[in-house]
Parts: structure tokens; sequence; C-alpha cells
């Protein structure tokens, strides 16, 4: 079944397709997915008209034709699982293949108590109350077209459920893969994550493809941060070199909850992140973290939003650009205090590094106010590698490639300080370094 | 929409309760816009042929326009029908014939002000007696600036003055097209000023008194244009802190500005238009268009803006930086007090090379008034080594008001250095604890505490000017706070 | 060492130095003093080799060599230190990072193999104590956040650990207490040797207590217009620096 990016093919393909999805028997259900045709249907797919796409052009997504049950070549899949793994990770492994959960490629045997973590389908067949209770919790009501689009055909995905008080010792390390080919798959993750009270957990999301191919990921994750809870999640986009990503991750945080969240874009033709954080009980935190690392013609738009509804939380907010060739990145941080979060506390930069002629960064850091005892503030530069500091390297004997190798480095990689796992920190910072080139002289110096 | 257009309508021409009579004189519009009424209005200023060309080209333009609302604001859809878009010039017998018509606390506020008595009337709109002869006076500065070559003078006037001038220059910075209000600014615009400054002269005098006897009565559709020739300088101060008598509720102007090589045009605006009251009825919208464009190298454009007043404020005083070395200045101090809503801020287009911006922000809410500063920087491929530097700070007062901050940052050449910074806070209240320990009253310590934090864009201010936006801040924000 | 002959150099077009004669024999060190903006700064920048500072006319000849030809990193390489009056902060770069990656640079120059991890700690360690800092001060990012008395104090471990044969200390006295001033002056003796010259510029005469120089040049208006031994900081202390005015006048003449 293949499908185009408009309304009127995603409404076929749901004629056809929709009878076939888990759980057309829970009545909730079903009308889930029709109420986000519905929603499609009177927004559409966004265009550059749109304010908040202004300097993304999708057109690039929607001049191809994406199937949606796109068929899997498991040896070669199973070989790549395989070789996806980091070094020194010991982490849960949860893999999902076209936006399929795969237990045959996955590592789950042994959950500690108190941890449910598998697929989404599976969860829906065996308890479809514990999905209906969380799914779509953490939408906004005024999404655009892409989560809309996912949440019609919501389907399998990564269903995680850490109960009240437990701490998961090991990362849940979630892989999603795409097998692609002669077609084009859309693979549509629905990845939910329920944090207890005072439970703790860390997870991996990590979307990978070899592909040279074309294929496009739109995913939504949702996650609920329970009273005295803590998670820390870190993104790694990989995608293939002209894959589209169209990613949604929707975060809502009860009283004393912690939250940080890494998001790490390193590969894919086309990234596009929307990721909002909703504080809606006093004491809540969240720490945001985002890098892109743009080269060839690669286009990363990191579109988050924060909503302070209650008083007292705290807000970070640390995005960093790297651009070289004619790759061109967009930052839109919009921050919310709404009228009774008072003593909101709320930080927020954005920098970006252009190495290329050709490269661009858009940058919109945004903030939104509408009560008066809070401390905010936001600042965002666009600039190039501080001389003096060039200059004060190469006083101490650091030849001057050396030296600017050396802070253009030090300067992406000051993004993922907040990643706790060292193996998966070691992991992104190879990657970095050699997207970057920055050769030798930069190993060891991450600290 | 009809209702609110009548509304609208009856606003527009609503008496004035201080007693002032609307007289329908035989020469104003009807309510309506379409061409026949261009061409009535071009003819009856006698305009030349190609002025009412240009005026039916960016009416034809903006009939395919929409009202844009992308705008942090909100407001009942405008008729644009409703209006009438002539009036004749108000006889001196139609206003009040004293200061005693006038509304008592009008008067009190010039008074805080420290504004002289006849000045008071005049913007009162009384009829000016003889002992003030405001002809003499504008008589001297003229005299004055045409020894130095400067022309000075209504745009209507330059029109017919210096037609070659105005064809050359008149939306030479802001096209026709360039949206929808600036659009209908050029198909109906009233009056405005002009002023040409030649080459390698230092205008003598600042042109802000004599502006305020002359541009009375411009109308609701102002434009006005600035040249000033290579090696030029000229300061020009707009509007005034007294509170303006003004029965258009719709604002819509657009100003010009074109620097030379090594000129410098400093623009001064204070804006003081009736805000409404405690409720938000009435109040004017000021929906304006301003724009500078640095042509030559070196040319410097600096804005200043203190806005206390209107309903609603939509306003984006932008530099085009074109020639190599230029430099683009916008410093801003907005209030908003009670209901008032105010989206303003700048944009700089870096264009040439080593051009460099600079843009200061302070926003003051209060009330249950909603500010944003929108700006946008821009440093396209050509623009080698653009510098900007924004501040942008927004100080609250109360929990009903909003402070927003929506720059916009666009950067296509990697030489470019741009730094943009944003605070909100709010009055500390050890700050006014310690300012009323030490004997200050709660409305000097806020008034204190507020220009503080306003100093910044004050000093930008030509001293005279500074020394009144301060006083009308702190009579803005009175009764903010307690 | 280093001789110095008829230096003149601008700086965004304007002339600073115009003139300077100055011979630094080896183990000697010399005190530059001078009222502010008479040149000392851009004086160890152009020895350093900082871009911007522009030499118009004259020689700097180190070791035997034409100063000129050599990059920064070269210079640094071949023993020239300039601990900064402003030490720049750079986020994301450890201490520690950078004091290794300088220290195997100066090594691979002189065709040493890379300093051990094992054999670096201890080394760092050893220097740690001349300025008594503390281990954790290693793996923070270069100055950034430091108070001025660290930052002075990071520039001379730096010197310590490169153990240069030129070190240029420009205005090392500013922003420090007594204290601080009397650790760095320590940090400085200790390494004073019969091998390793010093150029110390300063403003006050405060700091030559402290590292006693063997000769003592007073700078006015981009010239050398006194020079002498120790005694003459004592001198100008006393007089302030409007007692070599005439002086500078003369030279400017």
């Amino acid at each position: 079944m293949s499908v185009k990016l408009n309304t009127e093919s995603c409404e076929q393909a749901f004629d056809s397709l929709s009878g076939e999805l888990v759980g057309v028997d829970q009545a909730w259900l079903s009308q889930r997915r029709h109420d986000a045709l519905n929603r499609l249907g009177n927004t559409g797919f966004p265009t550059v008209k749109h304010e908040d796409w202004k300097y993304t052009d999708i057109r690039l997504l929607t001049k191809h034709e994406y199937v949606l049950d796109a068929s899997i070549d498991l040896t070669a899949m199973a070989a790549k699982v395989e070789s996806s793994r980091i070094d020194a990770l010991d982490a849960l492994r949860i893999v999902i293949v076209n936006g399929r959960f795969r237990r045959d490629l996955s590592t789950i045997d042994s959950l500690p108590e108190g941890l449910i973590a598998g697929g989404l389908a599976e969860q829906i067949a065996s308890d479809p109350a514990s999905v209906k209770a969380w799914i779509g919790q953490a939408l906004p009501e005024n999404g655009h077209g892409f989560s809309s689009l996912n949440d019609a055909f919501v389907n399998d995905g990564v269903y995680i459920n850490v109960s009240a008080g437990i701490t998961v010792s090991r990362p849940v390390e979630i892989v999603y893969m795409i097998s692609a080919g002669d077609v084009a798959p859309l693979a549509q993750p629905r990845t939910l994550v329920i944090v207890a009270e005072g439970a703790s957990i860390e997870v991996v999301e990590r979307y990978i493809s070899d592909s040279e191919d074309t294929y496009l990921t739109n995913a939504v994750s949702e996650v609920f941060v329970g009273s005295g809870a803590r998670i820390e999640l870190d993104r790694i986009q990989e995608e293939g070199s002209r894959a589209g990503h169209v990613g949604g991750l929707f975060v809502c945080q009860r009283t004393d909850s912690h939250a940080v969240i890494n998001t790490i874009s390193l590969d894919g033709m086309l990234i596009r992140n929307d990721l909002r954080a909703s504080l809606d009980e006093p004491g809540a935190k969240v720490v945001l973290n985002g890098l892109a690392l743009g080269d060839g013609r690669q286009h990363i738009d990191n579109h988050t939003h924060v909503d302070h509804i209650a008083e007292h939380c705290i807000s970070r907010e640390f995005y960093k650009s790297v651009l070289d060739d004619r790759s061109r990145a967009v930052f839109h941080g919009r921050i919310v205090v709404h009228k009774d979060a008072q003593k909101t506390d709320s930080e927020q930069q954005n920098k970006s590094l252009l190495l290329s002629r050709n490269a661009e960064v858009d940058t919109k850091p945004q903030l939104e106010i509408y009560a008066d005892d809070v401390k905010c503030s936001h600042g965002a530069t666009v600039g190039q590698l501080d001389e003096t500091a060039v200059y004060y390297l190469r006083t101490r004997g650091i030849d001057e490639q050396s030296a600017r190798g050396i802070l253009t480095f030090a300067f992406a990689d000051s993004a993922i300080t907040d990643i706790s796992n060292e193996a998966l920190r070691a992991y992104i910072d190879t990657r970095i370094r050699d997207k970057l080139g920055a050769g030798d002289l930069t190993k060891g110096m991450s600290f | 929409m009809a209702d609110t257009g009548t509304q609208l309508d009856a606003l527009v021409r609503r008496e004035y309760k201080e007693g002032f009579i609307t007289d329908i004189e035989s020469d104003t519009f009807p309510p309506g816009l379409d061409e026949d009424v261009i061409r009535a209005l071009s003819a009856k200023k006698g305009e030349p042929q190609f002025m009412l060309d240009w005026r039916l080209d960016a009416f034809a333009r903006w009939q395919q326009m929409r009202e844009p609302d992308w705008a942090h604001v909100s407001y009942p859809k405008i008729d644009f029908r409703s209006i009438s878009y002539y009036s004749a010039p108000k006889r001196p017998e139609d206003g009040p014939q004293s200061l005693d018509e006038v509304d008592p606390k009008l008067l009190e506020t010039y008074e805080k002000l420290g504004i002289p008595i006849e000045e008071q009337k005049m913007l009162a709109g009384v009829a000016v007696d003889a002992v003030f002869d405001s002809v003499s006076v504008a008589t001297t500065f003229k005299k004055s600036l045409s020894k130095a070559g400067v022309i000075f003078c209504p745009i209507s006037e330059a029109v017919h003055e210096h037609p070659e001038l105005i064809k050359k220059y008149l939306g030479s910075v802001v096209p026709v097209t360039d949206n929808f209000y600036a659009s209908l600014n050029a198909a109906v615009f009233s009056d405005g000023s002009f002023v040409y400054v030649p080459k390698g002269v230092r205008c003598p005098m600042e042109l802000s008194t004599y502006f305020r006897i002359n541009a009375m009565n411009t109308g609701q559709f102002e434009r006005t244009l600035i040249v000033a020739e290579e090696g030029s300088y000229v300061s020009y101060l707009e509007g005034c802190t007294a509170p303006m008598r003004d029965e258009n509720q719709l604002h819509a102007a657009v100003v010009e500005l074109v620097a030379m090589k090594d000129a410098e045009i400093k623009y001064s605006t204070v804006q003081n238009w009736y805000p409404g009251d405690e409720e938000g009825r009435g109040g004017i919208y000021n929906f304006v268009t301003k724009r500078g464009i640095c042509r030559g190298e070196r040319a410097k454009i600096s804005w200043t803006q203190v806005e206390t007043g209107s309903a609603i404020t939509w306003k984006y005083p932008s530099v085009v930086l074109e020639g190599d070395h230029s430099i683009g200045q916008f410093y801003s101090v907005a209030l908003t007090n009670n209901m008032q809503q105010a989206d303003t801020g700048t944009k700089m287009i870096h264009v040439g090379k080593d051009t460099s911006s600079t843009i200061v922000s302070k926003g003051i809410s209060a009330g249950r008034g909603q500010q944003s500063y929108r700006g946008l920087v821009k440093a396209l491929k050509s623009a080698e080594n653009a510098r900007n530097h924004s501040q942008c700070d927004s100080l609250l007062m109360g929990d009903k008001c909003g402070a927003h901050t929506f720059p916009y940052i666009e950067i296509k050449n990697p030489t470019a250095k741009v730094e943009h910074e944003a605070t909100t806070s709010r009055i500390g209240e050890d700050q006014l604890f310690y300012c009323r320990q030490r004997g200050l009253s709660e409305e000097d310590a806020v008034s204190m505490i507020v220009n503080g934090f306003c100093k910044e864009v004050f000093r930008e201010l030509p001293m005279e000017f500074a020394v009144e936006a301060q006083k009308l801040l702190g009579i803005s924000l009175e009764g903010a706070v307690g | 060492m280093l001789t110095i002959k008829n230096l003149h150099a601008t700086v965004v077009g304007k002339p600073i130095l115009k003139g300077i004669n100055l011979e630094i024999g080896d183990g000697e060190v010399h005190a530059i003093m001078g009222p502010n903006g008479s040149g000392k700064s851009t004086l160890a920048n152009v020895i350093a080799g900082r871009e911007g500072y522009e030499v118009t006319e004259g020689t700097i000849t180190y070791k035997g060599k034409n100063l000129f030809d050599l990059a920064v990193e070269e210079r640094a390489r071949e023993g020239i230190f300039l601990a900064f009056q402003y030490p720049v902060e750079i986020p994301g770069v450890s201490n520690i990072y950078l004091l290794k990656a300088a220290v195997n640079a100066g090594r691979k120059h002189r065709g040493e193999p890379d300093l051990d991890a094992m054999g670096f700690l201890k080394l760092v360690r050893e220097k740690l104590k001349l300025v008594e800092m503390r281990d954790e001060f290693l793996h923070r990012s270069i100055n950034e956040g430091f108070s001025g008395g660290e930052k002075k104090r990071n520039e001379i471990l730096q010197m310590a650990m490169l153990e240069p044969t030129l070190a240029v200390l420009d205005e090392t006295d500013s922003g420090l207490d007594i204290d601080a001033l009397k650790i760095v002056a320590n940090g400085v003796n200790s390494l004073r040797s019969a091998e390793r010259s010093m150029i110390v510029v300063t403003h006050y005469q405060r700091l030559l207590d402290y590292i006693v120089p063997d000769y003592v040049h007073v700078l006015a208006q981009g010239k050398v217009v006194k020079s002498g031994g120790k005694e003459l900081a004592h001198e100008l202390e006393a007089h302030g620096y409007s007692w070599v005015g005439d002086d500078a006048k003369a030279a400017a003449g």
C-alpha cells in the first residue's frame, strides 16, 4: 500500500488499510485514528507559508510515493542490527524495523522488576487499557499534519512503563532501523514512555540506516514523567543520506520531575524535530540539549516548545549547530510562560558556527511571557571561531589547523556533556570527530 | 464585520466629549474607497498626473493584498470601506475656543509634562491667539534652513515644487507593494514631510520644534520622505510627548529614509497617541512602515523611538545596509499599560561588506498590556563581515501583562557575527523597598527604576526630548503599581 | 637570546612602536615599564606574533633566527612563551588537554617522543604545586569562569609545563591581590635559570619587588626612553612617569 503526502492519498490509504491495524476492535482506538485523519484533512501538510515551516520546505519529501507496508530483508536486517551495537554500551535493546517491533531482533528477555518494555502493538493486544490511558495525552491539539498522520495510522512502536519507585539501572536502547530498497518505506513508529512516581530511567533512541535510498521516518514519541521521577532521553539521528525524518517528541512533567533530553542530529537529508515539553506541575525541571552537525546538503530543523504551566519550574535549553558545505540549520525555540507560572526560571541558548560560504542558519528564539515574577533569558549567536582563542592556542605551540579543529570540536562536543552514559558519549564523540574531520588531536579531549 | 465597521465608523466620527463639534464639512468625502475616491483626492490636492498614476497603481495592488495577521495583537477587524479618506483641513473655529473647553485630565497631563501654555493650546486644538505667532516662528526656521540649502516642506508641496526628487525617491525604500498598510498609504496618503539635505550639508538644527508646529493635522495616512545626500547630516524628531488629540482611529504612516555615501540620518520618535481607556475602549491603531536605506559607503541611519501611546502599535523601523561599512541602529522603548498592545521591533538587512547594526529594545509591560519585540537580522551572501548585536529586555509590572520576544536571525554568510540577547524580569520588590525606605514614593521609585532600565535608549534622544520622554514614562505608568 | 633593532610597529595603521632597541642575554630578566599606551603590550604581542600587529621597520633576532620568519606556533615551539594580560577563555577545552597538546607539540618539534600519560600526569602534578592549584583545576575549561588570580596562575602553570627559553609576562600583576601576586611571583622565580630569559611587562613597580629584574627599561610613546638597573624602578615609583617625561618628549620629537 503506497501513499503520497497529501490528504487525499492519505485518506485513500486509510480506507484500505485501517481494517488491518492493531486493535480495530477497540472503539476508542478507531476513534483516535478517525479524529486524527480528520485533523489531517483540516490542516493538510505544512508549507513554507506556515510560520512554523517558514525555513523548511517539505517538497523534498512530498515528491515521493511511500510504501506503508514495505517488506523486510530479515537476514540483512539481523546483521545490521548486530553491527549497530555501540561498544561497551550495556543496554536492554528494543529493535524496530520500518516502524514495526521485532522481538526476534530485540534483547529484552530478562527485564528487571517493575519494567515493561516491548512493542506497542503487542501491548495494545494484551492490555489495551494500559495504552489507552496514555496515548495521545501529550500531543498538542493543534499539531501539524505529520503528527496527525502518525496518529491516524498508529499501529506499532515501543511501549515502556517503569513502575513507581523503580530505578532501571541499565539504559533502554531503542533502535529504529529501516529496510529500504526498490520502494521507499514510510516508517511511523509510535513510542510511549511512562515513568511513574519516583521512578528513573535512561532511554536511548537511535534512528539508524546505512541506506542510500529514499525513505521517510515519521516518528512520534510521548513521554510522561511522574512526580519526582527522572528520565534521560538521548536521541541520536543517523538516518540515510536520502532520508527524511520528521520526529515529534512530547514530554509531560509532573511535580518535581526531572527530564534531560539530548537530541543529536548527525545524518539524514532532511530532519525536522518538534520537541515539546510541558511543565504541568510545580517544581519540574527540563533540560534540552541539541546538536545539529550538517554537511553536504543536509537540512536540520529543530523546533522546541517549552510550556511553563505551573509555578516554580525550571527549563534549560542549549542548542548548537555546526554547518559545513551547503547545509542549513533552523532553530526555533519557543518558551511560553503561562499566566500562573510565577517564579519560572528559564534560559535558552542557541549558538551556530558556519564553516562554509554556502552554509546557512536561521534562528528564532522566542519568549512569550504572561506571568510577571519570572526570570527568563535567551540568547542566540551566529559566528565563527574566536580568533583570540586560535591565537592563544598557537602561542602554546599548536598549529593553526589543529587549533581550529580543537575549537570546532569543543564547540560541538559541549552539546553532549549531559549524556551520562560514558559508552554512548564516547560513541557520539567519535562520530562528531569523524564528521568534522577533527582528527587524532582531539582524541581524549572530552572530559 | 458590518457591526465592527459601524463601530469603527462611529469612533472615527464620534463627537469629542470635550465639546469638540465635528461639523460635517461639505468637502469631507463620504466613507468608502475606490478608484474614483483616489482620483478625487488627487484632484483636490491638484496633484500632477504621475502622482495620480502612482496612487492608482498602489490601490490596484492593495486590493490584491490581505491584512497581515501574524502580529501578536488582536483587535476587531477593520472595515477599510467605512473610513473617509479625505477631509479638508480644519478651520480654527471648529476647535475648542479656549482651554476651558478642554478635558481637564488632558490639561493635567500637559501640566505634568511642563508644556508651555501656548503649546498646550495648540496641542489641544485650541485656536491659537495672536500673541503666539506660529507662522513667524516657522518663518525664522525656514530662513536658516534655506540658507543651508535644506528643503523641508509638506510632501504635498514637494510634489509640486520638487517633482524630480519625489519621482526619484518616493516609494524607493518602501515600494507600493511592500505590505498591506504601506500600499494603502501609497494610495491615499494625506500629507507629511519632505526633507532634502544637499551634499556635504549639516542640517543647522534638529528638525523638531518647527515640526511640532508645522505637522499638525497631517491626517491619518502620513507620509514622510527624507533624503540625505553624500556627506550630509540630519536629525529629525517626530511626534510629541503630549497626548495628541486625534479623531482618526486608524493611522497607517510610511516613512522613507535615504542616506547616501557618508551621510547620516537620525530619526527620533516619541509617540503618545490616545491609548484608549482602562478598558481598552477607543485608542489609536498605529500601523506604521518605517524603513531607511544606507545607499552608499559608511552611511548611517539611526532610529530611536519611545512608544507609549496607541491602543495597538505595529511598527518595525528598519534599515537596509546596502553600502559597504554602513551602520544601522535601532533604539526603542515601548510601554504598554492597561489594554494596550504593541508588536514592534526592527529589521536589519545586511547587504554590503563590513556593515554593522545595533539593536537595543526595552519593553515595559504593565496592567493588561501585551508587548512583543519582533526583529529580523538578515545577512545576505554578500554581507562579508556583517556584525549585529541585539539586546532585548523586558520589564513586567503586574501579573496580567505579557512580554514576548520574537527575533528572527537569518544568516547566509559565514563571516557574519550575530549576537542576540534577551532578558525578562520584573521590578524587584527589594528594589522598590530600598527606594521607599530612602523616602521615595512608590511611583517615583518605579519611575526611577524604569528610567534606569531605559537609559541606553534615552541617551540616544536629543537632550530636550529625553527629559520629556522620562517624564512621559512616569505619567504613563501611573497607577500601574500598588 | 633576543635582539630587537629599531622596531617599528603599527596597530590598525596607527604607529605604536617607533624604534625600539633591546638586547636580552641568556638568563637575564628585563622589566619593561611605562605609562598606559606607551606600547608595552604591543611589544609583547609583536614578539609572540599576533595578527594585526604590523611590523613596519626593524628586526628581531631570536637565537640567531629572524623571528618574523616564524609563525606564532613555531615561535612557541622554539621556546617563546607569552603570559597574556587577559588570558582567553575557551569553553569546552580542558586545561589538561591544552597542556598535553602543547607539551607534545613542543616535543615533536624537538624530535622527542610524546610524553606518556603517566609521565605527563606526574609532571603536571608537580607543577601544580608550584602555583598552588588543585587537581580539579585541570579538568575545567581553559580560564572559563576563573577569577583573575586563577587565570594568571594558570598562565604560570602553562609556562612551567612548556619550559620556555624566553618568557614574556604581559602585565601579569594586573588584577591580582597581594597573596595571588606572591604565588605568581614565586612560580616565576622558581623558573628563573641561566638558560631562561624573561621580559616582564608591567605598569607598576610592585611586581618588581617580587620578581627582581636585572635591567629596567622605560617605554614612552613607542621608544625606550630610559634604561637602567633594578633601582630605576624605585626611582620611577618615587617620581612617577612624568619624571621621564622630558626624555619622552625628546624621544618623540
